[in-house]
């Protein structure tokens, strides 16, 4: 009896307590000091080491707290940053001219010797930095003297540039046997560490000393709400001032009638496609898969499902590359047409399915289950392609099992994306060469390998659009990829936030920029 | 009873041994490689199979099991593989505190309202009191938590702006910390924090107690020494909050139990709603990535915590009970 009477009094006390707060601040706010800028983000960051990087948000605290050599303006081309030039003397090699009078957070002066570490470790055989592949074309980096850095590449390798965004880490730091820079980092960008509440919340702190300019604001505190309703509602309450993607279509229809919000919404680096397992009959035919093309309803599923946040895709180009071209189609919806060309391949309808030489036209569809519009859009395809005579199996699994039968090549038609594509060779190299270590679709032309080839080793960005719309119409024609949607890219934040541009990548730079107007 | 509490610790060790080796196989048999998962998409083979040799995971799987083992005998639960290498015990002891201040926070709620209302609702069967009640209780454990959750910040934070949408304050302990120095503002912005989540977690254990309560209740109330106590002239009070609750609360006891265990694992959900820092985040997003080593210690460290309460409840039982004896 006693402990229910305690109980009890702990309970009225909290409600009393739990009543109402101090005035018209949220306790979000009364934590930080004026002028932090309060970020909500989807998940906690894994590292804050950029080398290390793999989730969206260590990649969000890559940009605050490092520079790169480079940085991607809101168009994805590199921009002077901790490099202030470079050049070719020959298409293997490029020279870095390093910015001078550059210190890293802790005081310590950023020379050539971190820019070598910081490539060295990534590329050393043992790391395990996710990304080590787009820098393997590295054959050497060197120092020439404090300021200037050289690296060799074993074939040109035009990409490059776009991918020297990534934060150069302290040397002096990372040699230290403790990983501290995974959990205290410490770089040269325009905010400084503070500290980090796991699971909870990564504070940083305007670096003055920035040589960019310091930051206007006081700090930028950026807050773990998984879930994306949450997120929205708590920009909306005004516990966040800036939320992005992902977010759901239906809470961005409510925000934008909000008053005091900021919406905008952007093509974003992203596809979401169909991975079209060419080594298996009836897949295998070319035939089966411009059929399908033409009974998948993109539009549809853009407008339904993705409610408009997501845009109906053309070609394996995004509208956010400088390679994109409307020009390049893959085949359009027409079921009419998708039926004429299966039975002029010799299938034929029985009991309201198509086989041909006794076998149906079966296919099984296959996703994750994480993405609740995804499993949607699987859904949809199998109604529809059911209705003109496809026989179609869908399953849906958690991410690990899924994308390991995908890598392996055990699935027909997956349901996936890409993200990040900063350059066509990103999305089209690995993926669509016949050796390619992402080539899970097992697609194979001879033309496509050449052609990559190319487009990889020129350094002229005209000349490789030309090639990169070549290869989007081969792409399109032979679809062993369907490409659905152009991720779309929205930000939400209030009004009291000025100077914010949004960039597709999802990147946080400008808020060293911003202003805030509480 | 100390001979009886000493056995129950040994059969804890068998039995966390068992959930080691439990999950350890089951985390091998289904797809899914932490190596290909860290690596990402644009990872080749080589790449994969290299890292899988950094990792120790090209070993066999027995020689896997024992170095964990032996490792976990010494406190020592490995490090994380996505969370830079961070210590898993490091990462589940800042992370433990969040949840166990959430589930007892919620559990009181539930006590709080879910035995005064069940006791209510069988001394005065059949009254409007109790129609009332199991109506309520019935759309109680009817209602999904995710969308109690949704709607409680709907109205809250959005339209009352009492209360933030998420987050959690500082932590009770240095809360009531500062309330004893004096501040009392800590306290109200954890409690403030709190609130949602708490009561979102609590429903279901409210409509668990309080259903209990009233048939443990009703049992009781119908039973010959309780006519005698009441012959004798003793105070429905009396009657009611002596005789009968104490005996009508052993059953109870066991939910509470349960459901304790249940909280600390199952605040995933209102976790996820409200941002709340806890291990079942640690949990969910460590078995969507196959970060063994994290899946590995927060089973153990849940098993650990579910055996605890467990013996607590059936010590508590012979507290509550003077027939029941433990040797």
């Amino acid at each position: 009896m006693r402990v229910v009477t305690m109980c009890l009094a702990v309970a009225c006390l909290a409600a009393a307590l739990a009543a109402r707060g101090p005035a018209g601040s949220s306790p979000a706010e009364g934590a930080a000091p004026a002028g932090t800028v309060r970020v909500g983000l989807d998940v906690d960051a894994g590292t804050g080491d950029p080398r290390f990087a793999l989730d969206s948000t260590a990649y969000r605290v890559g940009e605050l707290v490092y520079d790169g050599l480079v940085y991607l303006d809101a168009r994805e081309a590199p921009q002077p940053a901790l490099a202030v030039s470079w050049d070719n003397p020959a298409p293997t090699t490029w020279v870095f001219h390093l910015r001078r009078g550059v210190t890293f957070h802790d005081g310590q002066p950023f020379t050539a010797d971190d820019v070598v570490y910081t490539f060295q470790t990534i590329l050393d055989p043992a790391s395990k930095a996710p990304y080590r592949n787009l820098y393997t074309p590295i054959a050497r980096i060197e120092k020439v003297d404090a300021y200037t850095v050289r690296m060799t590449t074993t074939a040109p390798y035009a990409p490059l540039l776009s991918y020297l965004n990534i934060g150069i880490v302290p040397r002096h730091v990372g040699e230290k046997a403790d990983g501290s820079l995974a959990s205290h980092p410490v770089g040269t960008g325009p905010f400084r560490f503070v500290s980090w509440d796991r699971g909870s919340k990564i504070t940083l702190a305007a670096n003055a000393a920035y040589w960019g300019g310091s930051p206007k604001v006081a700090g930028v505190v950026l807050a773990i709400v998984p879930d994306n309703s949450a997120r929205a509602a708590a920009v909306e309450a005004g516990d966040l001032d800036l939320v992005h993607s992902p977010l759901s279509p239906q809470d961005i229809a409510r925000l934008r009638k909000a008053n005091g919000l900021v919406v905008t919404k952007m093509t974003g680096l992203g596809i979401t496609y169909l991975n079209i397992n060419t080594s298996v009959w009836p897949l295998s035919d070319v035939k089966v898969r411009r059929a399908l093309a033409m009974l998948t309803d993109r539009q549809a599923i853009a407008a339904d499902i993705y409610q408009g946040m997501d845009t109906a895709a053309t070609s394996v180009l995004t509208p956010a590359l400088w390679a994109y071209t409307p020009s390049v189609r893959q085949p359009a919806y027409n079921p009419a047409r998708a039926r004429a060309l299966l039975e002029e391949d010799g299938f034929t309808l029985r009991n309201g399915v198509y086989e041909k030489e006794g076998k149906p036209l079966a296919i099984q569809l296959w996703t994750h289950s994480e993405d609740p519009n995804r499993v949607q859009t699987v859904e949809f395809l199998q109604n529809a392609w059911q209705r003109y005579g496809l026989s179609v199996k869908v399953q849906t699994s958690e991410w690990p099992t899924f994308s390991s039968a995908v890598y392996a090549s055990k699935h027909q038609v997956a349901l996936l994306g890409w993200l990040n594509i900063v350059d066509p060779d990103r999305l089209l190299y690995n993926q669509f060469t016949t050796s390619g270590g992402q080539n899970w679709e097992k697609y194979s032309n001879p033309t496509v390998d050449a052609l990559l080839e190319r487009g990889r080793t020129t350094l002229d960005r005209t000349a490789r659009a030309r090639i990169y719309r070549e290869v989007a119409q081969i792409l399109a024609n032979d679809q062993p990829y369907d490409v659905l949607l152009y991720q779309g890219y929205v930000v939400v934040h209030g009004a009291q936030l000025r100077g914010f541009v949004p960039n597709p990548s999802g990147s946080l730079k400008t808020l060293d920029a911003v202003t805030l107007g509480r | 009873m100390l001979g009886y509490v000493a056995r129950r610790l040994a059969q804890m060790i068998v039995v966390l041994l068992g959930i080691s080796v439990l999950v350890f196989a089951l985390l091998h048999l289904v797809p899914g490689d932490p190596a290909a998962i860290l690596l990402g998409q644009q990872a080749t083979a080589q790449d994969i199979v290299r890292l899988r040799h950094v990792m120790g995971l090209d070993r066999p799987l027995w020689d896997q099991f024992v170095r964990y083992v032996t490792r976990a005998a010494r406190g020592d639960l490995g490090t994380s593989i996505f969370l830079g290498g961070q210590p898993v015990t490091a990462l589940i002891a800042t992370r433990l505190p969040a949840t166990a201040e959430l589930a007892l926070t919620a559990m009181a709620c539930a006590v709080a309202i879910g035995v005064p209302v069940g006791v209510v609702s069988a001394v005065r069967q059949y009254s409007v009191i109790d129609i009332v009640g199991m109506a309520v209780t019935q759309v109680g454990i009817s209602m999904p938590v995710f969308w109690l959750g949704m709607l409680l910040i709907l109205v809250f934070s959005l339209e009352l702006r009492w209360l933030p949408t998420f987050g959690r304050g500082a932590p009770l302990t240095a809360a009531f910390a500062a309330l004893l120095a004096g501040r009392g503002a800590p306290l109200l912005d954890s409690a403030r924090h709190l609130a949602m989540p708490a009561m979102t977690l609590a429903l279901s254990a409210v409509v668990l107690i309080t259903r209990m309560v009233r048939s443990a209740m009703l049992e009781v109330l119908g039973q010959d020494y309780v006519r005698t106590a009441r012959s004798k002239g003793l105070s429905a009070r009396a009657v009611t909050y002596r005789h009968a609750l104490r005996n009508a609360v052993l059953p109870v006891l066991t939910i509470v139990g349960l459901q304790a265990g249940a909280l600390l694992g199952g605040a995933v959900v209102t976790a996820t709603i409200f941002g709340w820092p806890g291990v079942g985040q640690l949990l969910i997003n460590a078995i969507g990535q196959r970060d063994f080593p994290i899946i590995q210690g927060t089973a153990l460290v849940t098993a650990l915590v579910f055996s605890g309460i467990n013996l607590a409840v059936d010590i508590a039982y012979a507290w509550l009970d003077p027939r029941i004896r433990y040797g």
